[in-house]
């Protein structure tokens, strides 16, 4: 599978190239046997550098799957898929999200209780004694 | 009496742009596909009609089909304008 594009293909050739630097490294290492330290340093660095990428990629693919991959032009073109009518596609414009300015203002600011808060059942009209 | 449904449609294979999807659709008065699976359809066929027109493409496909008529009187949220716009145009061209 190829992973050229978006943030995530990206940091993949990054840690593709970082694979290929430590690699080296150890060839450098190995044969010539010189400035052990450093070289144990700088693959300490690589590896802790790796990580991190692999982690950010993770992190990014898991929130946002459909656009990881995608290059800028690409993720606006994705959402002005998404918002399409029977007369076609929207402007660039219209894809800004916001709140309906012709209802009610509300205002969000509900305290946790508010938001724990159980819906409560409307009492059902008392039913007819003989029926 | 026109009114606005919730149509959401997941179909395997199904495109959210599929032509076949398309035509079913473009029979409403007007649509908005505002996720890769959902739509807002401006229409004066009631669910039934819509069900007849949507079932076949997803059961055929094994997918599933949830039709709603909405009160559009009552909304909040945050979306895009275009959104918005859709249903307040849709809501001045009542036939």
């Amino acid at each position: 599978m190829k992973l050229k594009g978006g943030i995530v293909g990206r940091l993949s050739i990054l840690g593709v190239v970082a694979m290929f630097v430590l690699l080296g490294l150890f060839l450098v290492g190995a044969q010539w046997k010189i400035g052990e330290v450093m070289i144990g340093v700088a693959i300490g660095a690589l590896l802790i550098i790796a990580l991190a990428i692999g982690g950010a990629m993770l992190w990014y693919a898991n929130k946002h799957p459909e656009t990881a991959l995608m290059e800028g032009a690409e993720v606006l073109v994705h959402k002005q898929l998404q918002i399409t009518t029977k007369m076609g596609i929207v402007d660039e414009a219209m894809l800004e999200p916001s709140v309906d300015e012709t209802m009610p203002v509300i205002e969000v600011k509900a305290t946790q209780s508010d938001l724990d808060a159980l819906d409560v059942p409307k009492s059902l009209p008392e039913a007819p004694a003989n029926g | 009496m026109a009114d606005i449904y919730h149509i959401y449609i997941k179909a395997p294979g199904l495109a959210s742009d599929d032509p076949v999807l398309d035509k079913r659709l473009n029979t409403a008065l007007d649509w908005i596909r505002y996720g890769d699976q959902c739509w807002l359809v401006h229409t004066t066929s009631d669910a039934a009609k819509w069900y007849q027109r949507l079932a076949p493409i997803v059961k055929a496909r094994g997918g599933n089909l949830f039709i709603i008529k909405l009160d559009p009187t009552k909304r909040q949220g945050w979306m895009p304008k275009s959104v918005w716009k859709w249903i307040k145009d849709a809501r001045s061209t009542q036939i």
